[in-house]
């Protein structure tokens, strides 16, 4: 015992230290040396010899001599030691493993460094071989002799060896489907070879079935796939009894994959799934993803996957590069080299090939243990081995007696068969059974009034309630932009009018411009030599330049005549002087009251044009005025810009993802919550469409244009002058094609057809060939589009907040509604429940009377038609047109002709029984398992997916003809009703 | 015909005595995910002890063959397949009616001992 006390201080730090398996285990060896072996002194302990107790204990081993025939291996429970033995490792082992640590320890070190997530299990390893105290970090040289030392040490083999299965698992996990198609090649091969991870051969026949193969060639197939099912082919050993349940095949570690593999593609993945679920919680875990990406150097990357939230299952993340990170060849020469490694360590340890690891991690996962899992089957085959050595029924006495021997094994196949169901069923008794039907009444009872599922709804409901009157606001916030800038309009709206007005109604309309009426108007006071006259407020006013100057001579002209005394101002004879001097005063005053009447209406007609051209010229100041406060930089002119734009954009850019199913119509009608699951469901097929729905929130406003903008084109296009301005002026002055002058709205909705008239003719000035002509109606044409668009524009604001209102209530209804909004699941799942519930007493039960009695055999597989008339069938049974055998397993599987009742949570929360008559039941089973999907089922099972069809005429047949000449029994019926009702249990898998 | 139903494939089956008592006993008194999950087990089970048999039947006629007393032609397996199988369905049947009389002879027993007991 010198030596003792030190190996005693390792078992206690170990076990004290840590709860790790991997420090439990050095415990554990180290224990037994302790307990069960001290002879064995410390000189021995640091050797390259160890003693092979110290990896295996004899549960389970296959080790030959190592057996005590004795001991019920199966079922007792007791772990007792092997018998010594010795154990070399090779040196190719030595330098596999003296590689892998030296490669590993490296990135742990460096993990350690930098505070990385790291292992307990690595923590261990890092203890043994590096230190965890003193000497936290070891450089190459010293980390190599290390190493070398430590595989001097049992510990360092089995610490080591452990973190070596553990890692080469992670490559597995990575790899997935590919761990089978490529790895385990001295096992199942073909795998994955032409089609869907078909079989198309497997080694290890056992001779028998070799022999049979060769000679009774013919029949092979049928052979082949009769004897694979049990797995006779694939183990050659005992380990051949039926696997078909796969909760059975998890007790079979070496066998479960291999029969799931030979049963079909589907079962391959089925048998996947566990490494997928396995991965997943890598993937989920970010510590440990960075771990693996660090310990495999980068090649790993599980960042590359990505849980698919429909199916659950994993895959490589589609918005990633398929191995952008993973080297996947190089990964895969990994595995293989570390397949070659681990089969050659457990070779030289004494175990047969270590084939079975994938298929042990299944098992470990699927169970959900933890225990170390020893390389199969040797446990089970052992079992068999020890019954036969044991039990007299079953000893080999001649070796000679072939047949004789062969029933024995059998029978020992049987008893240990027995033996693992019983634990197994035992298992289930202890209230371990799949929850099926609780899953399926879970999902029903969330469904319905309060239940989970529904709250959620409710939630979801409410949110997008909410969301939409958020964008109510938003849309609101943005046609604010608009209408503000259409009221900074209104002044220049104003005074355009106002000019409008006179030369309409003062002027008459005879002046195209205000400048042309200014032009006349002046010209009638200003020059003495027009003659045109301009109508005012209905009269003619004559020009009145001349009139003023002619006035002033005519007084003169009459005074003269009046002085010059001829006429009638000659002095009449016997006329007095005074009377003459007072009638020549009364003509010289006459005159001059008509001259100032003259006089006063010429200025009379002055002030009426003066007053005209005073307004417009008021009117062309206030225009100025109001430009000037509307230039290019005024900050609404700048936001009705921007925003019109904006829509414009937002709207090309979204309708172009009509893959999507985004279009002006989805536009119109659907709401944004709505639109954006299309964009995002869009985008998770095809990144370069729609978006992510982590940006919905960010990105929402760019939908939201788009849906204005949607509602401004439809109402264009309802406008039948909306072509015709367009193309006779808009364009030409909007557009910026070549000749045409690229006027902004703004400029177009802020010019008279005058200004833009002399905008064009400088434009053509400097460059005449370069510009189109435009007529002004053409120019009218373009200021009322740019007007039409803006109007537009606002109007569908109220348009899509008539929709967000529609939209809005249809969300209040189905608040009110929620469990209408679960029907086709509730009917789904209904249904399938109904099957659980029903499997046993409804159909199991009765599989055997239907193929052990022709008359009955005869009903369920009828390709008669149904009487359509005479009440016997509900319309809806005759309008699904099967033949009868159809609805006699309806019948079967549902009862249906009698109706269905079942409970539900009423509106005020009382339990309430729904009725269900045969012809509504009907219509729901059908639809779940309508004739086609029932005919594939039964087909795809019964033949082993050999002859499925979806032709429930040729299924009947097909059934009928099989079971009434016996190649298919009871059995395969009633299994052919299980696969089903699984499938269809599956399914259900997709609803929350 | 009389329908054979899984508690009767149950009684024919194998298990120990103790364990399969346990079983039909306590039947009713399962969860239904514990009978759905034990339905399988039994129906497995049957399955596979029927495979068993035309597996080992299968072997012997090779070895049959082999001494020249089973004929290795196209309908070998067939043939095995078949005989295999009307042998477990007979045998299967009278289980079960031998399962049905062991009950009513248990039953009566259970009558005797009852009706000795009162009399003492």
């Amino acid at each position: 015992m010198a030596d003792g006390p030190a190996v005693d201080h390792e078992v206690s730090a170990h076990s004290q230290g840590s709860s790790t398996g991997a420090a439990e285990k050095v415990g554990k060896f180290v224990g037994r040396i302790r307990g069960g072996h001290k002879a064995q002194q410390q000189s021995e302990y640091k050797t390259d010899v160890f003693k092979r107790n110290f990896f295996l204990t004899d549960e389970g081993s296959t080790q030959e001599g190592v057996s005590n025939p004795n001991r019920d291996l199966w079922r007792n429970k007791e772990k007792k030691a092997a018998p010594h033995e010795w154990v070399q490792f090779s040196d190719e082992s030595r330098g596999e493993l003296s590689r892998f640590l030296n490669d590993h320890l490296k990135n742990i070190q460096d993990l350690r460094k930098k505070s990385g997530f790291i292992p307990d299990e690595d923590l261990e390893l890092l203890k043994l071989f590096v230190g965890d105290g003193a000497k936290p970090e070891l450089d190459e040289t010293a980390l190599t002799d290390s190493i070398t030392d430590k595989l001097n040490d049992p510990r360092g083999w089995v610490l080591g060896m452990e973190r070596y299965r553990d890692v080469q698992m992670l490559k597995r996990l990575a790899l997935g489907a590919r761990t089978f198609t490529e790895i385990e090649s001295n096992h199942v091969y073909g795998i994955g070879k032409g089609t869907d991870l078909t079989m198309e051969q497997v080694d290890r026949e056992g001779f028998v079935h070799k022999f049979g193969r060769e000679k009774v060639m013919p029949n092979w197939e049928d052979i082949r796939d009769f004897v694979a099912k049990p797995g006779v082919v694939l183990a050659g050993t005992a380990a051949t009894w039926a696997l078909a349940n796969p909760a059975l095949a998890a007790l079979w570690p070496a066998g479960a994959f291999a029969h799931s593999a030979l049963d079909s593609g589907q079962k391959i993945r089925d048998a996947l799934k566990p490494y997928s679920d396995a991965f997943k919680v890598v993937v989920a875990d970010k510590k440990m993803a960075q771990y693996v990406k660090d310990i495999t150097g980068g090649r790993i990357d599980p960042s590359d996957y990505k849980v698919n939230p429909t199916t659950g299952t994993l895959e490589l993340d589609p918005d990633k590069p398929y191995y952008t990170s993973i080297n996947v060849e190089s990964v895969v020469n990994d595995v293989k080299k570390g397949q070659e490694a681990l089969n050659r360590f457990n070779r030289e340890l004494g175990i047969k090939d270590f084939h079975a690891s994938p298929e042990e991690f299944i098992f470990r996962i699927a169970t959900g243990k933890s225990a170390y899992v020893e390389p199969a089957p040797t446990r089970y085959a052992k079992r068999i081995q020890d019954i036969m050595d044991t039990d007299p029924k079953f000893k080999i006495k001649d070796r000679d007696e072939v047949e004789g021997n062969l029933k024995k094994y059998m029978g020992a196949r049987r008893k240990v068969m027995m033996e693992m169901i019983e634990d197994y069923a035992e298992t289930i008794v202890k209230e371990e059974a799949d929850p099926k039907s609780s899953k399926v009444n879970e999902k029903i009872a969330a469904r319905e009034k309060d239940g989970r599922v529904a709250k959620k709804k409710a939630e979801e409901l409410v949110k997008s309630k909410e969301r939409l009157a958020e964008d109510k606001t938003k849309i609101l916030d943005v046609k604010t932009e608009l209408t503000s800038y259409e009221a900074a309009l209104e002044p220049l709206k104003t005074d355009r009018e106002a000019i409008k007005t006179i030369l309409t109604d003062v002027l008459r309309g005879a002046f195209a411009s205000p400048e042309d009426a200014l032009v006349a108007l002046e010209k009638l006071t200003n020059d003495a030599t027009s003659k045109d006259s301009v109508i005012i407020n209905g009269r003619p006013q004559r020009p009145i330049a001349a009139s003023l100057h002619e006035n002033d001579g005519w007084l003169e002209g009459e005074l003269s005549k009046i002085d010059a005394g001829g006429g009638p101002w000659a002095k009449r004879p016997g006329e007095k002087d005074t009377a003459y001097q007072e009638r020549m005063a009364g003509a010289y005053t006459a005159k001059s009251t008509e001259h100032k009447r003259r006089e006063d209406r010429i200025v009379s007609e002055l002030d009426v044009i003066d007053g005209v051209v005073e307004k417009i010229k008021a009117a062309q100041q206030k225009i100025t005025k109001s430009k000037e406060e509307l230039s290019e930089s005024n900050q609404q002119v700048i936001k009705m810009a921007e925003v019109t734009k904006r829509m414009e954009d937002n709207h090309t850019k979204i309708i172009k993802w009509a893959i999507a199913g985004v279009d002006d119509n989805a536009l119109r009608t659907l709401s944004p919550d709505e639109l954006l699951e299309k964009l995002n469901k869009a985008n998770s097929k095809n990144k370069a469409v729609g978006w992510k729905s982590e940006d919905n929130e960010s990105r929402r406003q760019e939908l939201l244009d788009a849906i204005v903008e949607a509602q401004a084109l439809n109402q264009e296009s309802l406008d039948p002058k909306v072509a015709d301005r367009k193309t006779n002026g808009y364009n030409a002055l909007h557009g910026n094609a070549a000749g045409q002058y690229g006027l902004s709205d703004h400029m177009l909705m802020t010019s008279s057809v005058a200004e833009i008239r002399q905008h064009i003719d400088d434009v053509r000035a400097a460059r005449p060939t370069a510009y189109n002509v435009l007529v002004d109606s053409s120019i009218a044409n373009a200021i009322a589009e740019a007007k039409n668009r803006l109007r537009v524009r606002v109007q569908a604001f109220g348009a899509v907040d008539k929709v967000f209102d529609k939209k809005t209530e249809e969300l209040q209804g189905k608040i009110e509604k929620i469990p209408e909004a679960f029907k086709d699941e509730l009917d789904h799942l209904r249904t399938v429940s109904t099957l659980i519930e029903r499997r046993r007493t409804g159909i199991s039960d009765k599989v055997f009377g239907i193929t052990a009695s022709p008359k009955e055999l005869a009903k369920y597989t009828s390709v008669d038609a149904i009487p359509k008339i005479g009440g016997e069938y509900t319309a809806a049974e005759v309008k699904a047109a099967a033949p009868a055998g159809y609805y006699e397993i309806l019948d079967l599987m549902f009862d249906y002709k009698n109706g269905f009742k079942y409970k539900i949570t009423n509106k005020d929360g009382a339990e309430e029984e729904v009725h269900e008559t045969r012809e509504d039941y009907f219509q729901r089973i059908q639809k779940l398992l309508p004739p086609k999907e029932l005919a594939q089922l039964m087909t795809k099972s019964l033949s082993g997916g050999k002859n499925t069809t979806d032709d429930i005429n040729k299924a009947l047949q097909y059934i009928s003809s099989r079971l009434g000449k016996r190649q298919d029994t009871f059995r395969d019926l009633r299994r052919a009703f299980r696969d089903t009702i699984d499938t269809l249990y599956k399914q259900t898998g997709s609803i929350d | 015909m009389k329908n054979i139903t899984t508690l009767d494939i149950l009684k024919t089956l194998p298990f120990e005595e103790a364990f399969k008592s346990n079983l039909l006993d306590n039947f009713e008194k399962f969860s239904p995910d514990q009978q759905y999950a034990i339905e399988d087990i039994i129906w497995d089970t049957y399955d596979s002890l029927c495979r068993l048999k035309i597996e080992e039947n299968v072997e012997l006629a090779m070895q049959k063959a082999k001494d020249k007393q089973e004929v290795l032609d196209q309908g070998f397996y067939d043939r095995i397949k078949q005989q295999t199988e009307k042998e477990l369905e007979d045998n299967f049947t009278i289980a079960v009616a031998s399962a049905d009389l062991s009950e009513t002879r248990d039953a009566l027993q259970d009558i005797i001992k009852t009706n000795s007991s009162k009399k003492n």
